[in-house]
């Protein structure tokens, strides 16, 4: 038995070491979740890559769908679970920005049968462009939110969403974070229940919120809140444990933290432990902090629940000192570590806090960043722009892999807001008379470049779009989207490619095949030539170098004179400086064969011959 | 109560995650609790890359600095990052492959030198243990089995967990590959025994 069918049939009391994000694709399960949907992202891919295993090998859940964005993957699980399924939609935390508005009018609807969005945020960054705060999402929608300190409670909690969503016919905001995700950690696994899907009887008073049903719906909303504050005065989730006079309030993955902190520094201390986070249990923290000596509130990022503590006390008349972020104990920034806690926790009680040990060394260590892998198309499509376009060109850039081109040696990365976004960057620099590059992803494309494009050509934008269309949504791990043929399930759908879309709107646009330099610079040239008034677009196609079968290698002959134009232009990781020439490791090279075309002396050649490249261009396009 | 933190650092590509997964299920067989933090996402090939793997009765899956028992560097100069969780006690195991930075490669950084290396660990422990993993799963054809040539000399190198426990272990997580597998660790595993030996 594999990982998945373990995940997918494994049965009550079994054992399983799971990330948090596996835990939280068999607490799906075992609510008995029908549709499921997502677009992908990290902290948050895995939920699924294991539930398009384990819904088109094993059924659970019956519908899973990667959508082409968060909008679209949040309107079809919120209307499957008012039509009666038990759904759920899963996104990283800025994808709710794009699903934010759907997720505010859901709450003013409600809904049928149970429906969880779950929302992994990623504090530090280690794969975002930002580290907000989806907590806040919670109070601005008036949605009740939960939230899990490791891979158990992920999987139980899950339960606990949908109980609480049936309840009050609301969405409920699972909210976790990248530590609590990547997290392993052993499950005890529960038992899967089956769903009837519930009736779902028309009622445009209730689910078509115009502006008279809107305002009667806003008052249901407030009083389903307040129905939603009892169960987080009762549910175990809110709960106290060990006891003392220093009272420690915290929730998710800043409870292991605060817990092995108190260990550390060895004192007594009672934990108001929060799993459901919104809305708070007023009267359980009141009565938790009115005998305290001392309240300390421990949580990432923004100081959300210390706020609400803190008019807690203030409006229940409670005289109890209380720390935080807003004495500067803990820091907003970043996500927490023990040490961290420990030093926060000091810093309140007024005790010796410890000397950071220098760290002498780690400045001698080359600077590592993540880089194109060897035989990566992108690098290919990158030189290829940089040899026809002036280096004064502004390069928007885009979510991806791609973005990895702000590294040396391309720097081709000026600016960045989210998906979606070069192409609206590159119309606003164009505006100031720059000429401007977008560059985005096939992927990217589907999910939030095509209203740009729209936009592009019905505003007269003077700006190159640049397809890097390599069949995959490489970054997060290869999953399917519209141009692949293939759905979240495995099953074959119908291909859409992003030139349909340039040939729909009348905009000149070329495709080619960027392991072929000499070809791609002339379509690219044309191009140009042929590009008027408005956008012109051009798709660099060649699948991801990681799903693609190596097939010969190249290695580098006596013409070399070592003026290492290979390595200068493409950075590819198999090529190397060895004794004051170019080298080429084989077992890094992918036999792409586009650095023996960027050098000037022949000085690079294959040991198989190019035919099987050829049909791989071909298969991949057909 | 067994107790210790473990520290994987490498170059994404080398394995560093299945590595900290394989420690983790040899000690769930052990009956033991088991905490792993690791780094996902981005593309993180040719990256710095670190992993924790915390046994015992633990709640955090993070490792506090000058708070670990063992250290597995499975390159070179990435062991320098590890630097900020050694301590006196803490057991290095250094696989002195090299794998250029891409600054290193386009010669705009120089790459540290391997006594360099050693000294910078030597000032926090005493304890370190070098060996060419990838030379070693070199010889035996098998240039991917760097990592579990580690896991091999992690299993000789500590005495909390039995050997034929980290063979389940590696039976239960490898669908692929398991017998060359299985000689990539005995390799590791007798190269450090006899290491060890000679050492007296």
């Amino acid at each position: 038995m594999n990982l998945f069918e373990k995940i997918a049939c494994g049965g009550l009391g079994e054992k399983l070491l799971l990330l948090g994000n596996e835990a939280i694709a068999r607490g799906l399960i075992e609510a008995g979740v029908i549709v499921a949907t997502t677009y992908p992202g990290t902290p948050s891919s895995e939920i699924g890559n294991t539930l398009a295993v384990t819904s088109s090998k094993y059924g659970k859940p019956r519908y899973f769908e990667f959508s082409t964005n968060e909008k679209v993957a949040f309107e079809v699980a919120a209307s499957a679970a008012v039509a009666g399924l038990r759904s759920c939609v899963f996104m990283k935390h800025v994808g709710l920005n794009v699903a934010a508005d759907p997720l505010m009018s859901s709450a003013y609807i409600g809904t049928n049968a149970g429906f969880t969005v779950i929302t992994a945020d990623d504090p530090g960054c280690w794969s975002s462009q930002n580290e907000q705060d989806n907590r806040y999402y919670a109070y601005l929608a008036n949605l009740p939110m939960l939230e899990p300190s490791n891979s158990q409670e992920a999987k139980d909690m899950i339960r606990d969403a949908f109980i609480i969503s049936e309840k009050l016919e609301l969405p409920v905001i699972f909210r976790v974070t990248t530590r609590v995700s990547h997290t392993r950690g052993k499950v005890i696994l529960g038992k899967i229940e089956t769903q009837k899907p519930k009736k779902f009887v028309k009622n445009p008073g209730r689910y078509v919120p115009i502006p008279a049903v809107a305002r009667k719906r806003r008052l249901v909303l407030i009083d389903k809140i307040n129905k939603a504050r009892e169960i987080s005065e009762q549910t175990n989730l809110n709960r106290v444990e060990g006891s003392g006079d220093i009272g420690i309030i915290t929730s998710g993955v800043s409870y292991n933290y605060a817990m092995e902190a108190i260990a550390k520094i060895n004192i007594e201390a009672s934990i108001l432990k929060l799993g459901m986070t919104y809305p708070l249990p007023e009267n359980k923290i009141k009565n938790f902090i009115k005998d305290k000596k001392q309240v300390i509130i421990i949580e990432e990022l923004e100081p959300l629940i210390e706020n609400t503590i803190r008019s807690i006390a203030q409006r229940n008349n409670v005289k109890v000192k209380i720390n935080g972020k807003h004495d500067n104990f803990f820091p907003l920034s970043g996500e927490f570590s023990t040490d961290i806690v420990v030093d926060g926790i000091k810093k309140a009680l007024n005790m010796e806090t410890n000397k950071q040990m220098k760290i002498k060394q780690a400045e001698k260590t080359p600077f590592r960043p993540p880089i194109f892998c060897p035989g990566c198309p992108h690098m290919a499509s990158y030189h290829i722009v940089k040899r026809v376009l002036s280096p004064r060109t502004i390069w928007a850039s885009d979510i991806g892999c791609y973005t990895l081109a702000i590294n040396k040696p391309f720097q081709m990365a000026d600016i960045l807001y989210c998906m979606g976004s070069s192409i609206g960057a590159a119309m606003g620099m164009s505006k100031a008379d720059k000429v401007a590059v977008a560059f985005i992803g096939d992927s990217t494309f589907f999910h939030s470049g095509l209203p740009e494009l729209v936009n592009a050509v019905y505003n007269k934008h003077n700006v190159l779009v640049v397809v890097l269309d390599n069949g995959t949504t490489a970054m997060t791990g290869h999953q399917p989207h519209p141009g692949t043929g293939r759905t979240g399930m495995g099953e074959k759908t119908k291909v859409i490619l992003p030139e349909m879309f340039a040939e729909a709107l009348g905009i000149p646009y070329e495709v080619t095949d960027p392991y072929n330099i000499a070809l791609s610079v002339k379509a690219l040239r044309r191009l140009l030539k042929r590009k008027g008034e408005g956008p012109a677009l051009i798709v660099f196609r060649r699948s991801c170098a990681l799903i693609r079968p190596v097939e010969q290698v190249y290695i580098i002959n006596d013409k070399c004179t070592g003026c290492f134009a290979c390595i200068n232009s493409l950075g590819c990781p198999a090529l190397r400086k060895r004794n004051g020439n170019a080298i080429i490791l084989s077992n890094l090279c992918r036999g792409c064969g586009v650095c023996s075309q960027v050098c000037p002396f022949e000085a690079i050649e294959s040991v198989n011959d190019l035919e099987t490249e050829k049909k791989n261009f071909l298969n991949f396009t057909q | 109560m067994v107790e210790f933190n473990v520290v994987l650092v490498g170059v994404g590509g080398q394995g560093v995650m299945l590595l900290s997964e394989l420690i983790a299920e040899t000690a769930i067989l052990h009956g033991l609790k088991v905490a792993v933090s690791q780094q996902k996402g981005l593309a993180q090939r040719g990256g710095s890359i670190k992993a924790f793997v915390r046994v015992g009765n633990v709640k955090t899956p993070l490792i506090d600095d000058g708070s670990a028992d063992f250290v597995l560097a499975l390159e070179l100069a990435e062991s320098l990052r590890a630097l900020r969780y050694l301590n006196r006690e803490t057991k290095v195991i250094l696989n002195t492959q090299r794998v250029e930075s891409i600054d290193v490669y386009l010669g705009t950084e120089k790459y540290p030198g391997e006594s360099e290396v050693l000294n910078a660990i030597k000032s926090y422990t005493s304890k370190v243990y070098t060996l060419d993993a990838h030379g070693l799963a070199n010889k035996i054809g098998f240039p991917l089995g760097a990592n579990v040539v580690m896991l091999g000399a992690f299993a000789a190198k500590q005495n909390l967990l039995m050997k034929e426990k980290f063979l389940e272990a590696m039976k239960r997580k490898l669908k692929k590959m398991l017998g060359k597998n299985v000689e990539a660790f005995e390799l590791g595993y007798n190269e450090t025994v006899k290491d060890l030996k000679n050492q007296g």
